[in-house]
């Protein structure tokens, strides 16, 4: 299905979009530090070091009012003195309020909210694609009601569904075993990922009318073509035609709209972790929710560091979403030359 | 500045409108591609003038280069289009830089602003898909009526160039979408939308002018564009396939309606169509454009009965006959080029498929006129002499790719 | 094969098709009216095998519906198709699919009619897959013509055997796939050479006590038979066959055209619909379409159901016509008389419309028909011709005209063709009436 021409279209579009590049460069950096993060995070992102807590990022030194309480003659005193802390080259993202690693923790949210982006997108895909595509081709009474639901799930605000879900089915998370870990290959790592489970189901059933939509629109026009009337004249049954006409054709919006949806999954999981419904404690949301009563006392870093990399990732799988619809489409119905 | 120094055949007082070898490009990513190539013709007072061509001949290219209408990537590239208007030529007689000859005025020298100008009080296009020559949004009525307001500013003022559209912004939208019936043309102008509604046979124009363009049907809403066409009182009407989207019953409403308007107004109309009929029926002189070029020009029955070059022949038989069913057609074999300029061979572009290719044309052809009064010519060596078999070009000369 | 000898190929009878607005499941719930729009109201005509049935009329009068609602692509709200004998509304699943290989269709839009995705060879191919075919056909033979060269080998030490199932890569010309095999020695010791498609059979050359035994057998998949077919049924139809692997974007109008015959044809239909088939292509290359469509025709003895709107080509191409105007047919009859003399006022003036490609009769200007065809959701009651009809007289308003008989298999649904009719003396109606009052003033 990838023809020559979509990769002729791909590379052009590539080169003449500065966008396109910028797009690839992230979306292939958050890729590359989800799947290798055991080596790329220097420290273990769980391993607390209360001694090297709110230490900021290079670059930074922030003064601090420390409170420390002293029995000095049987009472109890509180000294409270202004510290000047200085980052350490062993952190240099700086650590949270309990000496996490900052750069770590980001590192491995990336793996958090890319598994839960991509798996949350796909059954989204699986569960939408089929149900616009069956809804749009054979339209009547199927359609109205499958449209409706989806209508009423697009009018539902989608956090609140999400959480109502969860309350529903609690906070399931899987340990999945980090491989390179488990064959020894980065030592003092945790040695599982932990996937919430609940997490990509529901962000999966809450995303899945949009996909339901597009293909349902696309499915509508489709049905009309005279090739898939050739097709019925030809004998093939609606489940073939559907299969090899109306799906094909309807592939890009659906790919373009995929990556999409993984940028707003994305988000929605912070969300949720920042909520405290997710069933991991190493994401980006959580780290967020976590640092947010830290920025009025200074110490910023703790929540915007991880708002920063949503921010990037979800730029950069957009960028890319575009460069996908602006390369993929053009000139396929396109007939050549003037007048 | 006078005409260039190229021996160019002298302008006619006749002649509303003469085209020497303007050539339009399209610059496109797959290269540069040849719609235009060096075309000449001229069109007169008070006549039809066909322009005929399979889909990629050049011939709406054309018909947009006339207007300057030919959009990026497209761009003329050369040539002149000599205008016929005295008080123009006046205007412009002391400037170096527009060509000026008698009353003739080259529109390619002058600047774009009085181009501009020009459109709709001296020509008017009507379009082969009226559904989308109308905005569906405002009345058909007020269309026409802004039209008209268009022509009387340029009567006040030749060259003002404004038109009222220009002012008709979103604000304007949404304060006629709150205070209905809040129009932005006159009164007079509106009669005058009626008037011309009424001529052009659109039943009870009166109430119909306050119709949005989805209430009317295709044969209505071509009658309506060429109301619209007529408003400015043009010199000269470029219809490009003015009926080609209506069915035969419209599409001979559609031409008699335009005869008549034509034999009303004593315009000069440019027709351009793949229909060999509607040209048989229509016009006085015809232009048979292929790849680009016309090939062959003259009047109707120097072209139609006495045609030179074969891929007139060609056409001619590829069209099935109302009176006689032959059992068998003569189409032209293979199919119509790509223009594209690197693939374009310094050759007749016809060779390929022409049966009577002979190795003379392997070198492009110049112009030949056929009659002694220079009205009939054609780019091909076969108006100089006869087929000759023995020169022939062997079949496969240009490849086994035709189709 | 049908039993009677002298039975239509395809029988239509009183088809209707209307089509009820889009209304919501909500609109529906709280009981709004549909209103119906009339595509196809009452149409009946019979093709006969080996013929071509032109159906022509202007948009909208339910040519296509009809072409389409014949061939079961859409259901038809009334009356009868018959194809072969058998009511298509009464068939199985099995037996529609059966249909679905002898009644094909090839539509107008060039660009629309193949899937972009699709390259050349699958767009041929997918009936061929869709029906599990080529198949082998039982009732086919298969037969070796066995010549045998060489000094030391002699016609009886050579014993062919061909494969039954060879007929599904070999065509069979009257229930025989035929064979021949050259057996020679070679160096390398007897060989075995096939006159037909090398690439997709085999032989096996087995040296028994008194002689060889020749097998011949199909040696390719069936995806590679379906591949050599489509080949050959690009060719045929006037492309190459190392075209096969381009996408239709890659081809000009005409020939996506040609390939979407070619799609029609790899399923060996006997019937043909042709959906305004030359309509969208350029004036020579429609002349190439049609004179292929005349030589399949020849070749394969199709039956075609022509639906146009150009009467040149219904001219050229067809034996009878049927004229529709809104739905309904409103003459029919063999193509020369109909259009030497017309019977019905509409026919009259679609073919005084058409511009003559000729310098002889210029200047007259046309004969036209006044106002637009009225719409199918809302037709006006009578003859539906008359609002437009310049015979049109009160009679006509009244009532609708029956199909009558005008001459030898030819029909005309207007009053004009019965002398006896109350049309005559009832009042000329529209602009004839305006006509006449003026007449009488003089």
């Amino acid at each position: 299905m990838v023809s020559a021409r979509v990769i002729r279209n791909l590379k052009t579009e590539f080169r003449n979009s500065a966008l396109a590049k910028i797009g690839l460069v992230l979306v292939v950096g958050i890729l590359v530090t989800a799947a290798f993060a055991p080596f790329i995070a220097p420290h273990d992102p769980t391993e607390q070091q209360l001694d090297q807590s709110e230490l900021p990022p290079l670059g930074f030194s922030e003064t601090t009012e420390r409170t420390t309480s002293q029995m000095v003659d049987g009472e109890i005193q509180t000294v409270t003195e202004t510290v000047e802390v200085t980052p350490d080259a062993a952190h240099p993202l700086g650590t949270d309020s309990l000496g996490r690693d900052m750069l770590s923790r980001i590192v491995y949210g990336a793996r958090t909210s890319l598994v839960v982006g991509v798996l949350g997108t796909l059954l989204a895909g699986l569960v939408g694609v089929p149900v616009g595509l069956f809804a749009g081709y054979h339209r009547g009474n199927v359609d109205d009601v499958l449209m409706r639901i989806a209508d009423v799930s697009l009018a539902f605000p989608s956090l609140v569904l999400a959480v109502a879900l969860i309350g529903l089915w609690g906070r399931a998370a899987v340990n999945v075993p980090d491989p390179f870990v488990v064959a020894g290959l980065a030592p003092g790592m945790p040695e599982s990922f932990v996937l919430p489970i609940t997490v990509v189901l529901v962000v999966g059933l809450v995303n899945w009318v949009w996909f339901a939509r597009v293909a349902r629109g696309e499915a509508l026009s489709l049905r009309g073509q005279e090739y898939v009337k050739a097709s019925r004249a030809l004998g093939a049954d609606d489940t073939a035609i559907i299969w090899n006409h109306v799906l094909p054709n309807a592939i890009t919006p659906i790919i373009v709209l995929g990556t999409v949806q993984v940028a707003a999954i994305i988000l929605l999981e912070s969300s949720l972790s920042f909520l405290g419904f997710s069933g991991t404690t190493l994401s980006w949301g959580f780290d967020i929710a976590q640092g947010r009563d830290y920025i009025s006392s200074g110490q910023w870093w703790i929540a915007s560091l991880p708002g920063l990399a949503i921010m990037f990732s979800v730029i950069g799988i957009n960028l890319l979403g575009d460069w996908l619809r602006d390369s993929l489409d053009p000139g396929i119905e396109g007939e050549g030359g003037a007048a | 500045m006078s005409r260039g120094a190229r021996a160019a055949p002298a302008l006619r007082s006749d002649d509303v409108l003469s085209v020497e070898d303007l050539s339009t490009r399209f610059f496109t990513e797959e290269g540069q591609v040849n719609a235009v190539e060096s075309v000449s013709f001229d069109l007169r007072d008070n006549e039809i003038l066909g322009i005929v061509g399979e889909s990629g001949s050049g011939k709406s290219v054309t018909a947009l280069s006339l207007i300057d209408l030919v959009e990026s990537p497209g761009r003329i590239t050369e040539g002149e289009i000599w205008y016929r208007d005295p008080d123009l030529a006046d205007e412009f007689r002391a400037d170096d830089a527009v060509g000026v000859d008698g009353d003739h005025v080259d529109l390619r020298t002058v600047p774009p602003r009085v181009r501009r100008s020009l459109r709709g009080p001296s020509f008017s296009t009507i379009f082969q898909d009226p559904m989308s020559s109308f905005n569906p949004s405002i009345t058909v009525g007020e269309q026409i009526a802004e039209a008209v307001e268009v022509q009387r500013r340029a009567n006040a003022n030749p060259r003002s160039t404004r038109s009222r559209t220009q002012g008709y912004g979103l604000g304007q939208y949404l304060i006629d979408g709150i205070v209905p019936g809040r129009g932005y043309t006159s009164d007079e102008s509106t009669e005058r939308a009626v008037e011309l509604l009424e001529r052009v046979g659109i039943p009870d124009p009166a109430e119909r002018v306050d119709e949005y363009p989805g209430e009317f049907s295709g044969g209505m809403l071509q009658r309506a564009m060429i109301a619209q066409a007529l408003a400015g009182e043009p010199d000269v009407l470029i219809a490009d396939e003015p009926t080609t989207a209506l069915d035969v019953t419209i599409q001979a409403q559609i031409l008699n309606l335009l005869r008549e308007v034509q034999a009303e107004r004593g315009m000069s109309i440019v027709l351009i169509t793949h229909d060999l009929g509607v040209i048989a029926e229509m016009c006085d002189r015809v232009c048979v454009m292929y790849a680009g070029e016309v090939v062959e020009r003259g009047t109707l029955d120097a072209v139609f009965d006495d045609s030179v070059h074969p891929y007139t022949e060609g056409l001619l038989g590829s069209i099935p006959d109302l009176e006689d069913p032959r059992p068998r057609l003569q189409p032209i074999e293979g199919n119509v080029p790509g223009l594209i300029d690197a693939e374009m061979d310094d050759r007749c572009y016809f060779a390929d498929r022409c049966p009577k290719a002979m190795e003379s044309c392997l070198e492009k052809p110049a112009e030949r006129v056929v009659d002694a009064d220079a009205e009939h010519g054609a780019k091909c060596v076969l108006a100089d002499r006869p087929y000759d078999p023995s020169e022939a070009l062997p079949e496969d000369h240009f490849g086994g790719d035709a189709e | 094969m049908s039993d009677a000898p002298d039975a239509p190929l395809l029988a239509v009878e009183g088809l209707r098709k209307y089509y009820a607005d889009e209304r919501s499941l909500l609109d529906r719930l709280l009981g709004a009216e549909a209103e119906s729009v009339k595509a196809v109201d009452g149409v009946s005509f019979e093709v006969a095998e080996g013929e071509t049935l032109g159906l022509v009329g202007e948009s909208g009068c339910g040519k296509s519906t009809t072409g389409e609602t014949v061939l079961r692509l859409r259901e038809a709200t009334e009356g009868r198709v018959a194809f072969d004998g058998r009511d298509l509304s009464e068939l199985t699943d099995a037996e529609l699919t059966e249909f679905r290989k002898r009644a094909q269709i090839v539509f107008q839009d060039p660009f629309s009619s193949l899937d972009p995705r699709m390259t050349a060879g699958d767009i041929v191919t997918e009936g061929l897959r869709i029906h599990g075919l080529p198949r082998s056909d039982p009732t086919v033979e298969a037969v070796a013509d066995v010549t045998v060269e060489g000094d030391s080998l002699s016609a009886g030490d050579v014993a062919v055997r061909v494969d039954d199932d060879v007929d599904r890569v070999v065509d069979a010309e009257q229930r025989v796939a035929r064979v021949a095999v050259t057996v020679r020695e070679a160096e390398e010791g007897i060989v075995a050479e096939i006159d037909r498609e090398p690439d997709l059979l085999g032989t096996t050359v087995e040296s028994i006590e008194d002689g060889v035994v020749v097998t011949v057998s199909v040696d390719a998949s069936d995806r590679q038979i379906r591949r050599a077919r489509a080949g050959s049924l690009l060719e045929r139809v006037g492309l190459s066959a190392d075209q096969i692997d381009r996408y239709p974007h890659e081809f000009s109008g005409g020939q996506r055209q040609r390939i979407g015959i070619a799609r029609a044809l790899a399923v060996d239909p006997e019937f043909i619909v042709l959906d305004e088939p030359v309509s969208a292509l350029d004036v020579s290359v429609q002349a190439q379409i049609l004179n292929l469509l005349d030589d399949l025709q020849d070749e394969f003895g199709l039956t075609y159901l022509f639906i146009a709107h150009n009467l040149s080509v219904v001219r050229h191409i067809c034996d009878r016509v049927a004229v529709m105007y809104l739905g309904e047919i409103v003459e029919t009859g063999p193509v020369d008389e109909l259009f030497a003399d017309p019977a019905h006022p509409y026919t009259r003036a679609l073919l005084s419309s058409v511009p003559r490609v000729t310098t002889d009769d210029r200047d007259e200007g046309f004969e036209t028909l006044r106002g637009d065809v009225p719409s199918p959701r809302n037709p006006p009651a009578g003859c539906r011709f008359h609002t437009r009809c310049p015979e049109a007289r009160a009679a006509c308003r009244e009532s609708a005209p029956p199909a009558y008989d005008v001459g030898e298999r030819r029909s005309a649904t207007c009053f004009r063709a019965d002398d006896d009719h109350a049309y005559w003396e009832s009042d000329p109606i529209g602009e004839n009436a305006r006509a006449a009052g003026d007449g009488a003033e003089d």
